[in-house]
């Protein structure tokens, strides 16, 4: 009997050694199944039915899909997400980079001005589109007033449906410390050898920071710009403090267009089949951007698990 | 221009753009700050004045007294602090499964683990809340902390990679003296990855604590609203440009835990962050 109960303990024990990396693990196992992947099968099957929460769904087949891509306004809110996106992150990209390396130089009180221009990126984007509404007030409000200064007579920023776009890519720019403090750590890993000795051969600022800096920060400036595409795709806030959506849906962003769908129209099924396409759709741009970059980025080494 | 002359000129020069841009950035932060202590009507002085004639504490107060921002404040240190624990716990578990531990498919999992990174929020959130709607969490604050215990890929492809720059021997040495696995992790590697556990407790911080979305779909209650929430029901409480002065009051009050977690953690953040492979 004694020995029964020993075999059976060590039994256990070696089950649990055999399987320690599971029960390790287990956390976000149990997570991914419960919080994404059932979650998401359940969307696909929701976006096929008409449901608006309170009554049980009802089957409806492809009726959902159809009806969204009859919509006019689907076609505006992809149109302004994308625009959105595709001018503000290579802005924004390339703005960070140039002050992470101005920001990379041992000047006197560097390390306030970083935080400086981390600040901004700490801020909630409630606050941020609070005052920026007032920033941009088109009487009273800082941007105009400073505008004036140089005799420009400010547009109606936020009521105008030709100056909201540049509006909030504008207000984009703020946020920018965020990547410059990604690319401030790529910048301090590059090792110092490299340039000595393109100094020793002469290279000039341009030669070091094409052949240098940027095959070094390629893996980095491809991630920063890769989150800023899928977090720029799902903007949401802007949309919902500062403008509704309007004017005339000139900044009807897709996430907004879904939210209004699933809680104020209270149609599951078709803000289900909507998000689902900006899923393919988010999809669809992250292979097209990785298979185009694989070309241009640079790795030192694959072991131990690089970001990309 | 010798060298010497030309390399002067280019820091001279660096260091006014460098100026340029701060000034651009702190300039919002700064008329956030002189607006809040302003009286309503001021705010329509052009030119503008920068320093208010009198410093008006009034929004401030007016946000405890008669707007309950110390509940508002309380609730989203709460769920902050739930988050942050829960997602320490669960990710160091799950970090140090994908560091040390072996297994057939670790590897696929892994790139799973990554992909969920990329995978955007909008696709999950609509089925999460008709999940938390369909088992009667929809109303309380369990969804913006529970899915916290479960961990988060970010965190812990972090963790993950700042355990690899522990040196193997010291683990396999304490296997060796009979030493469980959740001894090692707690006991040796947890208090060697203090700058990866600062840098999330910033993160998470940041993220719960500014977090729009969450709140502002699962919360019903007034007495449950979050800062970020609270905000913006403020801002909707009064119509055009009068509530100004104490929205931006409001505004100052919310980005005051950040920018302070930021200031004392900041010197981690370096320290934490693994971008680069590990040589193994």
């Amino acid at each position: 009997m004694k020995i029964q109960i020993r075999t059976c303990h060590s039994q256990f024990q070696q089950w649990i050694s055999k399987h320690k990396f599971l029960l390790f693990a287990s956390p976000w196992i149990i997570g991914f199944i419960a919080f994404t992947l059932i979650p998401m099968l359940s969307s696909l099957l929701i976006s096929f039915t008409e449901w608006n929460i309170l009554t049980p769904p009802k089957f409806a087949g492809l009726e959902n899909y159809k009806s969204v891509f009859a919509d006019p306004l689907f076609y505006k809110s992809l149109k302004v997400t994308l625009v959105y996106t595709f001018v503000s992150v290579p802005i924004n990209v390339t703005l960070a980079f140039f002050a992470a390396l101005l920001l990379n130089t041992d000047i006197k009180f560097i390390n306030v001005y970083r935080t400086i221009y981390y600040l901004p990126a700490v801020v909630s984007g409630v606050v941020v589109s609070l005052l920026w509404s007032w920033i941009y007030n088109s009487e009273f409000g800082l941007f105009n007033n400073f505008l004036l200064k140089f005799g420009i007579n400010g547009p109606r920023w936020l009521s105008d449906e030709h100056w909201i776009m540049p509006a909030l890519i504008i207000m984009s720019i703020w946020g920018i410390g965020g990547s410059i403090i990604m690319y401030l750590s790529g910048l301090q890993g590059i090792p110092r050898y490299l340039y000595e000795s393109a100094k020793l051969d002469a290279a000039n600022w341009w030669t070091r920071l094409t052949k240098i800096t940027l095959p070094s920060m390629s893996p980095i400036i491809l991630f920063t710009g890769l989150t800023s595409v899928i977090g720029a795709l799902q903007t949401f806030t802007q949309a919902y403090v500062m403008t509704s959506g309007g004017p005339n849906n000139a900044s009807l962003f897709y996430a907004y267009y879904v939210y209004k769908h699933a809680f104020v129209w209270k149609q599951m099924g078709k803000a289900c089949a909507l998000a689902w396409i900006l899923f393919i759709v988010i999809f669809l741009i992250t292979v097209i951007l990785l298979k185009a970059s694989k070309s241009k980025i640079y790795y030192e080494s694959k072991d131990g698990g690089d970001i990309l | 221009m010798d060298i010497l002359q030309k390399r002067k000129c280019l820091k001279f020069f660096t260091y006014i753009v460098i100026l340029i841009g701060a000034f651009l950035m702190i300039m919002p932060f700064i008329w956030m700050l002189s607006t809040s202590f302003k009286e309503p009507l001021k705010v329509y002085e052009v030119p503008i004045k920068w320093i208010p004639e009198v410093f008006n504490f009034k929004n401030y107060t007016r946000l405890f007294t008669d707007y309950n921002f110390s509940l508002y404040m309380k609730n989203s240190l709460k769920i902050c602090l739930l988050n942050i624990v829960g997602n320490i716990l669960s990710c160091s578990l799950t970090a140090y499964a994908f560091a040390f531990c072996k297994h057939k498919y670790k590897n696929r999992l892994f790139l799973l683990l990554l992909a969920t990174m990329m995978l955007p929020g909008v696709v999950t959130f609509f089925p999460q809340f008709i999940l938390f709607n369909y088992i009667g969490w929809y109303g309380t604050l369990l969804p913006l902390w529970v899915p916290a215990f479960t961990g988060s890929a970010f965190y812990i492809f972090l963790l993950r990679q700042f355990f690899l720059t522990i040196p193997t021997e010291l683990i396999d040495a304490a296997k060796m003296d009979g030493t469980s696995d959740l001894k090692i992790l707690f006991q040796i590697v947890l208090p060697m990855s203090k700058p990866a556990i600062v840098v999330i407790i910033i993160y998470n911080f940041m993220a719960v604590w500014n977090d729009f979305f969450g709140p502002l779909i699962y919360i019903i209650r007034e007495d449950q609203r979050t800062v970020a929430v609270a905000l913006n029901y403020l801002k909707s409480t009064y119509e055009g440009t009068s509530s100004i002065p104490i929205v931006m009051a409001a505004s100052t009050l919310l980005i005051i835990p950040s920018v302070l977690i930021y200031f004392f953690g900041q010197s981690y953040v370096s320290k934490g962050i693994v971008f680069k492979g590990v040589d193994k």
